[in-house]
């Protein structure tokens, strides 16, 4: 049997090899292998170079064409800034009650509530949406104390979770990926509940749980605290309504908060310190 | 030295390919450079070196950017190898080659791709799937395949390469 004719048979038996390693890997893992952290650690670098330099020249060309509009939002900013000093002071005052309230279980119960752990910041060094999943990889990982679905967090709003991590890198799924899905309450009231997932034409859609619950275009969501993700992160607005055939649900369309295509600095909280 | 330097290329492929490609304003079309190299490579290397690269680079791939590990070495492997052999049989050099020989391949990799995803339960809108997939992507991944082909082309036929091998 000569070298040509021995080839099909092995392409045939590495075709099998490697539907099975598809299904191994299909499902998300709690652990990687380490051949994968490491060619992962080795490309990271790289990414991450290229990846700051791509936004600091974008950056750089943005300011140059929108100066002017650069200008007239820095005057925004500021109007908005004595707003949000405002309402900071009074957040600090309901801060003090809730502080007292807790020191006050504490002596009670004796049990350590600190809530969110401290929040790590990391840069998205590579966009890894193909046509079928929307997943970035961000420069932070185990060594940073990134764990499997830690919740992602960008300016804006929800990000969506931490899918894979290596040591120093990790993968994130967007909620706007077509295996996601968020539970959320309306912000302006907190009865009417919901789902929102994502697809894979990236858009964000959902239903709510109450066919008769009032909700109007504009409405904004927020994280219902049920499920992975802890409660009161910004999801996105509702863009449109409309109510399935059989009455039965009321179908929403949702803008997400964070502008998916530009993204570059984000906060990762773990879900583990925030449970307990 | 050969092969370092056609390593390297991959390299750059993959990293550019993540990063600044899919940063550009194609929102979530991004040319799947390592895919026409895997091509170039075969149309020069014949199916048994076809289909080592392109495992090879699909695997690492799938390594890095990927969710589920196999599906790009799966498909890369067997357009490498399918390349190569259609490289031997039937060889006709001229730009149709790559643009032709791209869009097959990427018809090929998004319907092994379709199928896994679909196998795996996510749910997948086949309008769009059909629409954005298999028109916008083929057509973007053989267009940017033209040039590439050409500048291989140049590269892997040239002294430098051939005498230090």
């Amino acid at each position: 049997m000569n070298d040509r004719n021995r080839i099909p048979i092995i392409i045939t038996i590495m075709v099998i090899l490697l539907i099975m390693v598809i299904g191994f890997t299909s499902q998300q893992r709690e652990r990687l292998t380490p051949v994968e952290k490491w060619i992962g650690d080795f490309f990271m670098p790289f990414q991450r170079i290229v990846s700051q330099g791509y936004y600091g020249v974008e950056d750089q060309i943005r300011t140059l064409i929108r100066s002017s509009e650069i200008k007239q939002e820095n005057e925004m900013l500021k109007e908005e800034l004595h707003h949000y000093q405002s309402e900071l002071i009074e957040a600090k005052l309901n801060r003090e009650e809730l502080m007292e309230l807790k020191n006050l279980q504490q002596t009670l119960n004796s049990i350590d509530r600190s809530g969110f752990s401290e929040p790590i910041t990391a840069n998205v060094i590579a966009n890894n949406s193909g046509n079928w999943f929307q997943m970035f990889t961000v420069d932070a990982g185990e060594r940073k104390g990134v764990g499997v679905n830690s919740v992602v967090i960008g300016s804006g709003g929800l990000i969506g979770r931490v899918y894979e991590t290596g040591n120093t890198w990790a993968k994130v799924i967007s909620i706007i990926d077509n295996s996601s899905s968020v539970s959320f309450r309306v912000l302006r009231d907190g009865d009417l509940q919901g789902i929102v997932s994502g697809s894979v034409d990236n858009e964000l859609s959902g239903y709510l749980f109450d066919p008769d619950a009032e909700i109007i275009v504009g409405d904004q969501l927020i994280t219902s605290g049920i499920g992975l993700y802890p409660r009161g992160i910004l999801i996105g607005g509702i863009t449109d309504i409309s109510t399935s055939a059989d009455q039965l649900l009321q179908n929403i369309e949702v803008e997400p908060a964070v502008n998916f295509n530009r993204m570059n600095k984000v906060m990762i909280i773990n879900p583990k310190i925030y449970e307990e | 030295m050969r092969r370092l330097f056609l390593g390297s290329l991959f390299f750059f492929s993959m990293i550019i390919e993540s990063t600044f490609l899919s940063y550009l304003p194609f929102p979530s079309l991004v040319p799947n450079t390592t895919m026409i190299l895997v091509i170039c490579f075969a149309l020069y290397y014949e199916e048994k070196n076809g289909a080592i690269i392109g495992f090879t680079a699909g695997l690492i791939k799938d390594m890095i950017v990927g969710r589920v590990v196999g599906i790009s070495a799966l498909t890369f492997m067997l357009i490498g190898f399918l390349v190569g052999y259609y490289n031997r049989k039937v060889f006709v050099e001229n730009a149709t080659t790559p643009f032709v020989l791209t869009a097959a391949s990427t018809i090929l990799h998004e319907s092994i791709a379709f199928v896994a995803v679909f196998l795996m339960g996510y749910p997948i809108h086949v309008t769009m799937a059909l629409n954005r997939i298999y028109l916008y992507q083929t057509i973007y991944n053989a267009l940017v395949a033209v040039p590439i082909y050409f500048i291989m082309n140049q590269i892997l036929h040239s002294h430098f390469l051939k005498k230090s091998y």
